[in-house]
């Protein structure tokens, strides 16, 4: 009966990594860690060999197939080539997330080819007007088409991001079509997620679950019509939303405690549940990555449900929604993610 | 002893059950093979029973063979695996694919029943269960090994399960509900096994505590697992597989849109350019032949050939558009960025009347409005209901009305004499109309202006030029003027300025352009 956790095979599949917490951007609902009321403590980013050293020691330990560079605005990392490159040396899958102001020609030539397995790009609005009032940044939509237009001219994988707001749901018909256009090959339709500066700015983004319904029947319909593939990644509260009614979508839910969890690395290396979280879980310099995963910090994470759940039978796919959020909104927990504690009453309890 | 009594008391009602079978002539093989669990363990202990006192030979099904809708270890049901063929091809990327039961390691399953035989994209193909031998009577636990009895097979077995199933070797979600619900059960039922143990001398009690220990903590790290769900991961894009053969049907789809985007002037004109170029580098995949080969048929090469001429049309035609003035959208007047802008002018202009005390916080103020007027006049443009040049008219005035703001400064601040004021409104007012000129030149070249920045602007102006033109200054005068050497008043200097002529023929062009709203 010897220790489970150290039997062998055992990984995860993907981290992400935000290599740095600057940005160009100063989104209206930007979820940062560090954009949260409460301290995050100051994180510096590590010098180059530090990082690859704290990268080399994770993988080592993880097996980890599927790296995911974030920030901030990893473009404004010096050494984000280099990473890149040590990362493709051991052969893991290296997904970008940038706002694609920076990504000009020489970057991209520099980035291809095959180095980078997905680009995924925010693409907020078919109108620039409201693209670049949500990114905080006259011009950001100019940009972010021009660098989806130079990646597709590479051949690279693109995935826009379509953050579901109240100030962009109804363009949302209409960036679908400008993707579409644009020659993206996925689209992810992400409900508005509080945390951060979005938490600020609650009021004014929360879109309702009637209008995210609506927008969900035209993602269905698009997504027949183009053979376009559209994944709502943010959890939708299955009380909430009928899954059935879209089956053309794909719809995630929160992945902690399975080999998919979205452990996240900030630039020091702290561990983190996921990138919306900002419990720290400890330092993966200092100690090794499975004693972390299995820290009670992480199982109270995982375990963690809103008293609104008790008794629903999907309960244990869901976990209650978006913990991080409410978490990070209302300081605890088990707290209701705070789009279910604005349309509760609309729930309808699966039993 | 009391292991021994219910064996023996299932055995007698399994032979009473026989014995009502074969007078009612049913299978008995069928019976002991389907139905309930508790139905095929009665008839095998009766079919057992009386081939122990030589009634014929014992046909033993495998009474606790596993239903798959209860073991846990359920797959595809043939509704999941229709509802997976019906979904849209769009969902062929894999990992979008629903997966009711993704394929698992099979090698550390310890104690799972069935036999993997071979697997397939809808998921795992069983080998019919076989007969297993018969089982013999079950002695008392006493007198067995303890490594035989049926409580300590219990214990391992669960226990090896749900280490395999927590090492997290097997997977993300290693099992459906059905299967934690059941390893839950079995984790407590090995429990009360260890008193049991201890019970029948089996082993010692800080052997059973120990046991128990690690099987409670085995219970609560399988209640962790998550069971199988739909789509468990959070923030992943599902992104096509890249496309070997050009999708000829989203080619056509897509230029439609392109042409639209590009006639509302809604994408930057270098954007439709790039992604032209894509296009145009698409069709030559469409004219490759060995590309062309890799479709299925003739009609479909015949479609392709069909598909690129209309594409190169389509392509044309859009780099056509392009090469047009770019049209702005109406509505400036009603725009936000607008309502902005003129409240930020509202809000300032009454600040730079000098007969007017003001104070450091209404300057403060002042100067957070021009900042929202400068960023409206920006966002006019990404919004495309102006264009840089009427802009840039509009932050020219915003710089003037500041530069009249610093010459206004606040009355409850230290004042300091004998500083020497910077503002000359003549050099300013010219310096102004210079940087004015260009962009105006260029407004009459594209023909027309947009109505709201014209009658913003257009008063400005005419004082600026009316202050250059202005004869009798001090500034206007020569040297030898003021030192009284002149013999004769010279005309004034404006009058023969070409540059306020040029600016007076510029001013009466802008005012004739045709607006828009």
């Amino acid at each position: 009966m010897s220790g489970e956790n150290d039997a062998p095979g055992r990984r995860q599949d993907s981290l992400i990594f935000e290599i740095t917490q600057r940005c160009n951007h100063a989104c209206l609902h930007c979820y940062n860690a560090w954009k949260n009321e409460a301290p995050y403590p100051a994180t510096e980013e590590l010098s180059t060999p530090d990082t690859l050293a704290m990268l080399d020691k994770v993988l080592d330990e993880t097996d980890a197939g599927n790296v995911t560079l974030t920030g901030g605005e990893p473009l404004l990392r010096p050494d984000l080539s280099d990473i890149v490159a040590h990362l493709n040396a051991r052969h893991c899958e290296v997904n970008l997330i940038t706002n694609g102001t920076l990504l000009d020609e020489a970057t991209i030539a520099d980035l291809s080819p095959d180095r980078i397995s997905i680009f995924e790009l925010p693409l907020l609005s078919c109108e620039a007007a409201v693209h670049d009032r949500l990114s905080g940044s006259p011009g950001a939509f100019d940009a972010v088409t021009l660098a989806i237009a130079d990646l597709k001219l590479n051949g690279q994988v693109v995935v826009c991001v379509f953050v579901a707001t109240a100030l962009n749901l109804h363009t949302w018909s209409e960036t679908v079509d400008l993707a579409f256009a644009l020659g993206v090959d996925g689209i992810m339709f992400n409900r508005f997620n509080p945390g951060g500066e979005g938490f600020r700015n609650l009021d004014l983004l929360q879109p309702t679950p009637e209008a995210l319904r609506e927008a969900l029947d035209v993602a269905q319909d698009l997504s027949v019509e183009y053979d376009l593939s559209i994944s709502c990644s943010i959890a939708m509260p299955p009380c909430l939303f009928d899954y059935e009614r879209w089956p053309g979508l794909t719809f995630g839910f929160c992945a902690a405690g399975t080999v998919d969890a979205y452990y996240t690395l900030d630039p020091a290396g702290n561990l983190r549940p996921c990138n919306h979280s900002m419990i720290i879980l400890g330092n993966v310099r200092e100690r090794p990555f499975w004693e972390l995963a299995d820290s009670r910090a992480m199982r109270d994470f995982v375990a963690a449900r809103p008293d609104l759940c008790d008794g629903c039978r999907v309960a244990d796919e869901c976990l209650g929604g978006c913990k991080a959020a409410a978490e990070v909104c209302y300081g605890r927990l088990t707290a209701r993610d705070p789009f279910l504690r604005a349309f509760w009453q609309e729930a309808k309890k699966l039993t | 002893m009391p292991y021994r009594a219910y064996h023996v008391a299932l055995g007698v009602v399994g032979v009473a059950a026989v014995l009502v079978l074969v007078i009612l002539r049913s299978n008995l093989d069928h019976h002991a093979r389907t139905g309930p669990r508790w139905k095929r363990r009665v008839v095998n202990a009766g079919l057992l029973l009386l081939a122990a006192l030589g009634f014929g030979p014992a046909t033993i099904a495998s009474c606790d063979r596993p239903d798959p809708a209860k073991s846990g270890y359920s797959y595809p049901e043939k509704d999941d695996q229709r509802r997976a063929r019906r979904r849209p091809t769009l969902r062929a990327d894999k990992r979008a694919a629903p997966r009711p039961n993704p394929p698992r390691p099979v090698t550390p399953r310890p104690h799972v029943e069935k036999r993997v035989v071979g697997t397939s994209a809808a998921g795992i193909h069983m080998e019919p269960p076989r007969p297993e031998p018969p089982k013999p009577p079950t002695p008392h636990l006493a007198a067995v090994p303890v490594k035989e009895a049926a409580p300590f097979t219990l214990i391992t077995k669960s226990h090896d399960e749900a280490v395999a199933v927590v090492s997290g070797v097997m997977g993300s979600a290693p099992f459906d509900k059905a299967c934690k619900k059941r390893m839950l059960a079995e984790l407590l039922e090995a429990q009360a096994s260890c008193d049991v143990l201890r019970k029948a001398g089996q082993v010692t009690a800080a052997e059973a505590a120990l046991m128990k220990q690690r099987l409670a903590r085995l219970h609560s790290e399988v209640a962790r697992k998550r069971p199988e769900g739909r789509g468990a991961a959070c923030y992943r894009p599902r992104p096509r597989e890249p496309e070997a053969v050009l999708s000829l049907s989203r080619l056509t789809k897509r230029l439609p849109h392109l042409r639209r985007l590009a006639a509302v002037r809604r994408l930057h004109p270098d954007v439709v350019t790039k992604v032209l170029a894509a296009l145009t580098r698409d069709l030559k995949v469409l004219q490759n032949n060995y590309e062309l080969s890799r479709l299925k048929s003739d009609a479909d090469r015949r479609r392709a050939a069909r598909v690129a001429k209309q594409v190169r049309r389509q392509v044309d035609r859009v780099r056509k558009q392009l090469q047009r003035p770019p049209e702005v959208r109406p509505g400036v007047a009603r725009s936000p960025q607008w309502k902005v802008f003129v409240k930020a002018w509202g809000e300032v202009s009454p600040l730079t009347d000098q007969s007017r005390r003001t104070t450091s916080a209404e300057h403060r103020a002042a100067r957070a409005w021009l900042k929202s007027a400068r960023q409206a006049a920006a966002d006019l443009v990404t919004a495309r209901l102006l264009t840089t040049d009427e802009s840039q008219l509009l932050r020219v005035e915003l710089a003037r009305l500041g530069m009249l703001l610093g010459r206004n400064r606040p009355t409850d601040s230290r004042i300091r004499c004998y500083r020497p004021a910077p503002f000359r409104p003549r050099r300013n007012s010219k310096a102004r109309l210079v940087k004015r000129q260009t962009i105006l030149l260029k407004i009459v070249k594209r023909g027309r202006i947009s109505k709201a920045v014209r009658d913003r602007v257009l008063p400005s102006l005419e004082r600026d030029l009316a202050l250059i033109a202005k004869p009798g200054t001090r500034g206007s005068r020569s040297l030898d003027d003021l030192l009284g050497k002149g013999q004769k008043t010279p005309p004034p200097r404006v009058a023969a300025d070409p540059f306020v002529r040029q600016m007076r023929k510029l001013l009466a062009r802008v005012k004739r352009l045709p607006t828009r709203k």
